[in-house]
């Protein structure tokens, strides 16, 4: 059988292998064997693949960044950080909702995943926020959108694997997020300044506790070890002190030393079982990565980047249109695939293209993983929809209908930093990358 | 001759063993990764020296770690699956459908696991090392995936003819990215 026939029968196939329920990386690897079956070459690459995409340094920062999380989320580092948010903002009009953004923003600096910060922030700020009179329907799409900022503020994992694939530095993609993702968080802070109160009854009881000056010191030292470590991780690497890899390591071994003696919460779980459950979950997000990596072997092996590349080519696109039409794909696929998956799978194909039509693909970094964070908050695949909705009880329907705000605004900043090279790049180009 | 009730309870008892060794693998080669990353950043930071070597560790107690955890996940169902079919579909078809994908899940573990106890044996055949300081030999360090894809082949396939339940775990921590 040619190569083409085999490739398309594994592209028909994986479809329904994908939404039998057989796990992504299990389905690639099927059709993956498939095609080496068919075409008569031998399948035991598919396991030589696997093992050489996985025998890279920068992909041992994806597990340490996952375990530092885990821990920090499961100690009393979460509840510390929002009491120091709530000591500087609470009083602010909107102030609670505030307070949920500003812990949000700087647990995704800690976290680099979207699900940690919202399960994190969520399972504290939640209840206060209807304690407080918010409209359940506003108080978890807030922290769904809010979550999907994980995935943007560095350390952020879907950053490490598009600079993997894309071969360029983890080091420049984290430092040029920084400034989006941060403008995306002021964004959103100041829509709920504005519209914080309009979704709150103001017959409910203000729950902010009164603090004197002395008091808030206090709370905002308890929750200093735990702000210091997005300046530690990312000093350290812009400083030189180590790669994003060892950055990770650090901030697991501080995060441990901080779980076990500044937030150690009574009855945490031990380290042991909490290093074996981020393993597992680094492992499934590890095992995707390899075998995606395998059927993008087949991907190039049939030249389809290059075919593609010549296509848009031929079409004649500019740099902005080719963007918006990337923009829609994205956003499609975000709704149908898992994240890594979308990464994975599309980015090999377009990179060809970024160099063809002189795309800067840490400028494509922002846009893309700015479509990963929407495709997290949006039905039927949103996985923040499915955390918040399982920790809050709101129906999934009701999570969604309370992002949707926040989905408008995600979609201005998609639309701005796809225009704006400038703007997406800001903090690289200010700090000389 | 043992009987089928004493076959089960064996197996039963083997699984027990191999799901400890699992998290033990799991969180060892973790814990031990990050230590040796931190003690790379404090040799060359604090004693002026750098330290290579370390790094490779880290690197292959990954590879490890992903194998391992590969078998731990799919104990407790945690793999990440488009699963809307499920959603869909009435309740009494779910059992059969996700039967099928036992059976899918079975064959290409079983299949990998043959394919990578091939590409072991060629490593070793052609005496491949590593490019670097410890210039290991891979197929040492390739091994694990036969054995892991066989487990989880097996268990997989076990589960589709209705032997065996995974536990379902939810797990209200960091569940995916």
């Amino acid at each position: 059988m040619t190569d083409q026939t085999a490739l398309l029968i594994a592209l028909v196939v994986l479809v329904p292998v994908l939404l039998s329920g057989l796990p992504i990386a299990f389905s690639l690897l099927l059709v993956s064997i498939g095609y080496f079956l068919l075409t008569g070459s031998d399948a035991a690459v598919t396991a030589s693949n696997m093992f050489w995409f996985l025998n890279k340094s920068e992909l041992i920062s994806i597990p340490f960044f996952i375990l530092a999380a885990d821990i920090l989320g499961r100690s009393r580092a979460t509840d510390d950080l929002v009491a120091a948010a709530e000591a500087l903002f609470g009083w602010l009009r909107g102030g609670l909702a505030l307070v949920t953004m500003v812990s949000t923003i700087v647990f995704s600096a800690i976290s680099g995943s979207s699900v940690a910060t919202a399960v994190a922030i969520g399972r504290v700020m939640i209840p206060k926020l209807v304690e407080a009179g918010y409209n359940r329907r506003f108080s978890v799409g807030l922290v769904a959108a809010g979550g999907g900022l994980g995935i943007l503020i560095p350390p952020s994992v879907p950053l490490i694997i598009y600079a993997t694939v894309a071969e360029i530095s983890v080091a420049d993609v984290f430092m040029a997020a920084t400034g989006p993702g941060l403008l995306m968080g002021a964004v959103f802070c100041v829509f709920i300044v504005i519209m914080g109160n309009r979704a709150r009854d103001p017959k409910a009881r203000l729950v902010a506790p009164e603090l004197r000056p002395g008091d808030r010191a206090r709370l905002l030292l308890r929750a200093g070890p735990v702000i210091l470590l997005p300046f530690l991780i990312l000093g350290g690497i812009y400083g030189g002190y180590f790669t994003p890899g060892q950055a990770a390591a650090v901030s697991v071994i501080y995060a441990g030393v901080l779980s076990q003696t500044f937030y150690r919460r009574p009855g945490m779980e031990p380290l042991p079982r909490l290093v074996a459950e981020a393993g597992r979950l680094a492992a499934v997000i590890l095992l995707i990565m390899a075998a995606t990596s395998v059927f993008g072997y087949i991907i190039t092996q049939n030249r389809i980047p290059f075919h593609f590349a010549q296509y848009i080519d031929g079409l004649g696109l500019s740099p902005f249109v080719f963007l918006i039409c990337v923009n829609v794909l994205l956003l499609l696929l975000g709704c149908l695939l898992e994240i890594i998956s979308v990464i994975l799978i599309t980015l090999p194909i377009f990179l060809p293209i970024l160099a063809q039509l002189d795309i800067n693909p840490v400028h494509f970094a922002i846009v893309m993983i700015i479509n990963m964070e929407l495709a997290v908050i949006t039905p039927p695949i949103g996985m923040n929809l499915f955390v918040i909705s399982s920790i809050s009880d709101v129906p999934l329907l009701r999570v969604f209908q309370g992002t949707l705000p926040f989905v408008g605004l995600m979609l201005a900043m998609l639309l701005l930093t796809t225009y704006s090279e400038a703007v997406a790049l800001a903090t690289l180009r200010l700090f000389g990358g | 001759m043992p009987s089928g009730a004493r076959i089960r309870r064996i197996i039963r008892r083997l699984d027990g063993v191999l799901s400890r060794v699992e998290t033990a693998l799991v969180s060892g080669c973790l814990g031990f990764a990050a230590l040796t990353a931190f003690g790379l950043i404090a040799g060359r930071n604090l004693l002026n020296r750098s330290y290579n070597a370390l790094e490779e560790i880290s690197v292959y107690l990954i590879i490890w770690m992903v194998f391992a955890g590969m078998m731990l996940a799919d104990r407790a169902r945690q793999h990440i699956s488009i699963d809307i079919v499920h959603y869909i579909i009435p309740a009494h078809w779910q059992g059969p459908l996700q039967r099928i994908a036992d059976g899918f899940q079975a064959l290409v573990c079983l299949g990998l696991a043959w394919f990578s106890l091939d590409a072991v044996r060629f490593s070793w055949r052609i005496g491949e090392r590593s490019v670097s300081t410890l210039e290991q030999p891979i197929w040492v360090l390739m091994s694990i995936m036969p054995l892991a894809f066989l487990v989880v082949g097996l268990r997989s396939l076990a589960r589709s003819l209705g032997e065996t339940r995974a536990r379902e775990v939810r797990d209200e921590g960091v569940s995916s990215v």
